[in-house]
């Protein structure tokens, strides 16, 4: 568990249809290789192309579910997190941390937005379990106008923490194949998602 | 089941210390991105998370300030983070990053 070192601040705290999947230009995955078939999936759907079937959204989101945070990638913690003590060593702004780590130490452990004793394990479990809930809402969206994403909104229910929020949000990125954040919020659902994105389109509304 | 008002006073204590963390990583951010060392990718999630503080304000610090439920320290802190958010409206714009909806005068 990460705590403040002493001395340092303190702690703060489907649709139905179609029956093959088009194929579309994705740019190449980070990790090489040729995009998954859920990848093509979840284009197909974002560009309105086609509508997907229950069984090709289970399939998506099976994909998803397990995609987690990039394991390869680094993060900056920057200054909101420094001075924690994360592993047995005290984090400066200038460390780079894996993105499952930072989110999970900024959104967990800072803000408080899962309950608490929420450890590293709880917070990626709790992303699968949102992703697979048929109660969440799945929409796709372009990012500025050049990134595909999934996002998955459900109500946070046992998930609220003393952050007090009322949503959890989950970022797919198609581009890379991974989760791009989780965190929770109490913005409108409509409102959280059409921020700086368009092409907005819902595939499953969630459920209030 | 209603709120106690130590778990509206942590909820909001929260909340601006998420205003506040994101505050102070926005020159960071730009001048990693200044320098060509911020991945587009990190910035993305970084304006992300900008836009979920950005909710924050609107939904839950500014409805909480007018309605009287801030502490008056609270209060004195929420006035001295809106101030450094003005100040940083220029950054916010070159990062390209969500601009506040509400009003910034204290």
């Amino acid at each position: 568990m990460a705590e403040r070192q002493r001395g340092s601040r303190d702690a703060r705290g489907s649709e139905r249809g179609g029956a093959s999947v088009a194929l579309f230009r994705l740019p190449p995955p980070a990790a090489g290789g040729s995009p998954s078939r859920a990848d093509q999936l979840i284009l197909a759907a974002a560009t309105g192309a086609r509508r997907l079937s229950d069984e090709e959204l289970r399939e998506v989101l099976e994909h998803v579910a397990h995609a987690g945070f990039d394991p390869n990638a680094r993060e900056r913690a920057r200054g909101e997190l420094a001075g924690i003590v994360w592993k047995g060593q005290v984090l400066g702004g200038s460390m780079m941390l894996p993105p499952a780590e930072r989110h999970y130490i900024k959104h967990v452990l800072l803000r408080r937005e899962w309950p608490e004793g929420t450890t590293l394990e709880d917070y990626k479990e709790s992303i699968r379990a949102v992703v697979l809930d048929p109660a969440s809402g799945l929409a796709t969206r372009r990012y500025e106008g050049r990134a595909w994403q999934l996002t998955v909104v459900r109500r946070n229910g046992a998930l609220r923490g003393p952050a007090d929020h009322e949503w959890i949000l989950v970022d797919y990125r198609v581009e890379t194949g991974h989760w791009m954040t989780s965190y929770q919020f109490s913005e409108d659902p409509q409102v959280e998602r059409r921020r700086q994105a368009t092409e907005v389109r819902w595939l499953r509304r969630p459920r209030k | 089941m209603a709120a106690t008002t130590t778990e509206v006073r942590e909820k909001l204590d929260l909340a601006l210390n998420a205003l506040e963390g994101e505050l102070t990583d926005l020159s960071s951010i730009l001048e990693d991105q200044q320098r060509g060392d911020l991945p587009s990718l990190e910035r993305d999630v970084r304006a992300m998370e900008w836009g979920q503080v950005m909710g924050t304000l609107r939904t839950i610090l500014d409805p909480a300030c007018r309605a009287g439920q801030m502490t008056p320290e609270q209060v004195a802190r929420y006035r001295a983070l809106l101030v450094r958010l003005k100040e940083a409206l220029p950054i916010i714009e070159r990062l390209g990053f969500a601009k506040p909806t509400i009003s910034l005068e204290p």
